[in-house]
């Protein structure tokens, strides 16, 4: 007996220790373990999804949604059961990002019931991180906007402007929602609702100016000189841009969000161009600015350029686009520039400058959407002349332009835009059977695909103003209605083909 | 000495450690010394679980940083969270049993009779010492890579693996003249200086012989190696848990390198003692 208690007390302190570990030690950072590897098989298992995603009409994409949704759940209810646990927020955070790829997965199905339905979980208050929810809340816009719900739209920017409001940093990354609304209401209708959010929008940007951010300021200036500008203030805008704008002028090595400042202010500034409220004269300074330091040479030439050409100054416009044309990089700028070139041409009936213009087009700038463009184009501004037949003549001359690239080139990146342009140039001719046959392989190039939806959507449209018959485009209406029945369009499809007369 | 002897002398070294290794009593220490390795690679591993959670995480952040105590980020980490533990377990694990290793196989395999093992009072002392040297050499090496810009740290590919080669060629020549102080504790019964001075002076007169002997345990767990590292990471981006796999087969193959290498070691303390 004796010996047993000298052999236990020789063990007794390793007892001490271990029951010591076993005591200080709870089950949370296993979870939070578990929680993690879980998420991250999720995420591995996503990677070998069948691509295009509804490819088996969308099982497996399903299936792994709903993967998502129950780790989500699971850890949202651990997180409940254990409120005072340390790891409740790490594995709430797990919890948001399954339920943020949720979200991916349905975008990808293009089911927006079930994608608003995730997205409804992840804004609940106190259960998620800020972070996460502001990107929920901006996703949930996106989706109200798409689906003409204003009133949402509206109260999820509102709460993601309340959301982020503390913060200047994250302020700058969502500057644009209070002119967003105002662009919500523009949608809606409402003259006095606009009005409302209007002044709202610039207290707002004026009340950012107050904080001690000068890349803060600088940002509110822009958009409310935005948001003057569309209500032809212009010279409001100007005052209110001008005093940054020649301070940074002067300065001797600007900073990036300083240059970025020139640029954004000419290419608001040249709306102020258009509606005459500056003289040309006002850009000179900036504009060689630009040139100098920024990369984002093209694009306030370009505005400039379309300014000009707007106000009916075809010589300054198109001195502008030479000069993109000689300083810019022709493969990014060119086919733009050539495009605009050539409408400027046709307005002031300068045919020959014109065909070579287009010419440009079809041969330096092959394939590219513009060079696609341009066929139709040049039938656009035969007829827009008054030359009936230029025009029908010009439309002959881009069909057969078409079939002869879809002969040379029958599979690419332009493949889409091609298809469309000669379905649509057909339609003008009058030979339906052909351009309905082509939309229809137009949505086959996306089969499977979110894009298919909105394909087959187009189509169904088109069919009714081709006059096709019903049997014709009963086949697009089943699809959609099977396909995505998750959206505002699949159940309007599911409605039209349950009456009798869709 | 010609090039041919010295190698020579270190194949008939090696020769002789896979001959002593046919006695089990001599894997012994070395096997101990294995399980105490394993426990600890078990405990940063498994530092989630609740009854060992209070030990194994702060260890798993304090060598692997915070992020290491996540998944999968902790068995990527797991290579240099247990490059933290494991030299505290070599210096004071590792020490004794080369002691007594060594001590096995003189005793069992490589010399019973013609070298009595000599008594050594401050044996311990100066195998912890040896250890604690060798220890701090190897970490010294990798600290002179530290110096690399983390680009190329990070590197995987054809580079990742010079790099990695490199590290291993400067470890063989740092670690060369500590290889036969162990043995010459055992076998002269000698203090640490004097058996560090013992060493370094065979190894400066058989410098071949004593290289090559030292390059075989490094070379052997070279693949290992290179797999914990940048290289490991981007090559089981998919399936971490095989970082786990790849730690403990690079343990078990030390036991075997480090079984021969004593034995070889050995071998050429006791062939210089009958040389003199």
């Amino acid at each position: 007996m004796k010996r047993h208690a000298e052999h236990a007390m020789k063990w007794l302190p390793c007892i001490v220790l271990a029951t010591g570990l076993a005591a200080c030690g709870s089950e949370d950072v296993s979870v939070l373990y578990g929680a993690e590897r879980v998420l991250w098989r999720a995420d591995r298992a996503q990677a070998n999804l069948p691509l295009p995603a509804l490819a088996d009409s969308g099982r497996a994409w399903r299936a792994q949604a709903t993967r998502y949704d129950r780790i989500a759940e699971t850890y949202e209810n651990w997180a409940a059961w254990n409120p005072d646990s340390p790891v409740r927020e790490d594995l709430l955070g797990v919890a948001s990002s399954a339920r943020w790829s949720a979200v991916r997965v349905h975008k990808t199905l293009a089911d927006t019931l079930s994608m608003r339905r995730e997205l409804d979980r992840l804004v609940a208050p106190e259960t998620h991180d800020p972070a996460i929810v502001v990107r929920a809340l901006r996703r949930r816009a996106d989706v109200s906007a798409a689906n003409g719900d204003f009133d949402a739209w509206v109260a999820d920017l509102r709460r993601i402007w309340s959301i982020v409001l503390p913060s200047n940093r994250w302020v700058r990354n969502v500057i644009g929602v209070p002119a967003e609304i105002v662009e919500a209401q523009l949608r809606r209708g409402d003259p006095d609702s606009v009005a409302a959010a209007r002044r709202d929008a610039l207290e707002v940007y004026d009340t950012l100016t107050t904080r001690e951010s000068v890349t803060l300021t600088r940002l509110a200036h822009l958009e409310s000189a935005s948001l003057l500008n569309d209500v032809g203030r212009f010279e409001d805008s100007v005052a209110l841009l001008k005093p940054e704008l020649d301070r940074i002028l002067r300065v001797r090595g600007p900073r990036g969000d300083e240059i970025r400042y020139v640029v954004r202010t000419v290419e608001l500034m040249a709306d102020a161009l258009s509606a005459g409220a500056v003289k040309p004269e006002f850009f000179e300074d900036p504009l060689k600015f630009i040139v100098l330091r920024s990369f984002e040479v093209g694009r306030p030439h370009a505005a400039l350029a379309d300014a000009f050409a707007e106000r009916g100054d075809d010589q300054r416009a198109l001195e502008m686009y030479r000069l993109i044309r000689r300083k810019h990089d022709d493969a990014t700028w060119g086919p733009y520039v050539t495009r605009a070139e050539a409408e400027l041409y046709a307005r002031a009936n300068r045919w020959k400058q014109n065909e070579v213009a287009i010419d440009l087009l079809r041969t330096r700038y092959a394939l590219t959407p513009e060079a696609l463009d341009a066929p139709l184009a040049l039938r656009r501004f035969r007829a827009d002349s008054g030359d009936p037949l230029g025009a029908a003549r010009a439309l002959e001359a881009a069909i057969d332009e078409y079939r002869s690239l879809r002969r040379r080139y029958p599979e690419g990146a332009h493949t889409d835009r091609l298809i469309l342009r000669l379905s649509e140039a057909l339609e003008l001719r009058g030979a339906t059977d052909e351009a309905y046959a082509l939309r229809l392989e137009w949505i086959d190039l996306v089969r499977g695909r979110a894009a298919e939806l909105e394909r087959l959507a187009e189509t169904v449209r088109v069919g009714r103003r081709m006059l096709r018959p019903d049997a014709e485009i009963r086949p697009l209406l089943e699809r959609i209605a099977a396909l995505f029945p998750g959206t505002r369009l699949g159940a309007r499809a599911a409605r039209e083909l349950q009456s009798p007369e869709p | 000495m010609t090039v041919e002897r010295a190698v020579g002398a270190a194949w008939w070294s090696w020769k002789a450690g896979f001959v002593a290794s046919h006695k089990l009593s001599t894997w012994a220490p070395l096997a101990a010394t294995t399980v105490v390795r394993f426990a600890a690679l078990l405990l940063v591993t498994f530092f989630h679980r609740p009854e060992i959670v209070g030990l194994g995480r702060p260890l798993v952040e304090f060598f692997g940083g915070a992020e290491a105590s996540h998944y999968p980020e902790h068995l990527f980490r797991l290579p240099i969270v247990f490059a933290g533990i494991d030299p505290w377990i070599l210096i004071f694990v590792g020490g004794p049993t080369a002691l007594a290793v060594t001590r096995s196989l003189i005793k069992t395999s490589i010399a019973p009779d013609r070298f009595p093992v000599a008594r050594n009072r401050h044996a311990l002392l100066a195998s912890l010492l040896i250890a604690a040297l060798a220890v701090g050499l190897a970490a010294g090496v990798g600290a002179a890579f530290q110096v690399l810009p983390d680009s190329l740290q990070d590197r995987g590919g054809k580079l990742g693996l010079a790099i990695a080669m490199a590290r291993s060629g400067l470890l063989v020549l740092v670690l060369s003249p500590l290889l036969c102080g162990f043995a010459a504790i055992v076998v002269h019964a000698e203090s640490f200086l004097a058996a560090i001075q013992r060493s370094v002076r065979i190894a400066s007169t058989q410098p071949i012989t004593v290289l090559l002997v030292t390059a075989w345990p490094v070379a052997l767990t070279l693949p290992f190696d290179v797999l914990s590292g940048p290289i490991g990471r981007s090559r089981f981006e998919s399936e971490p848990e095989a970082m786990l796999v790849v730690i403990a087969s690079g343990l078990l193959v030390q036991i075997v390198a480090a079984h021969v290498t004593l034995a070889a070691a050995t071998r050429i303390v006791l062939w210089t003692a009958s040389e003199e």
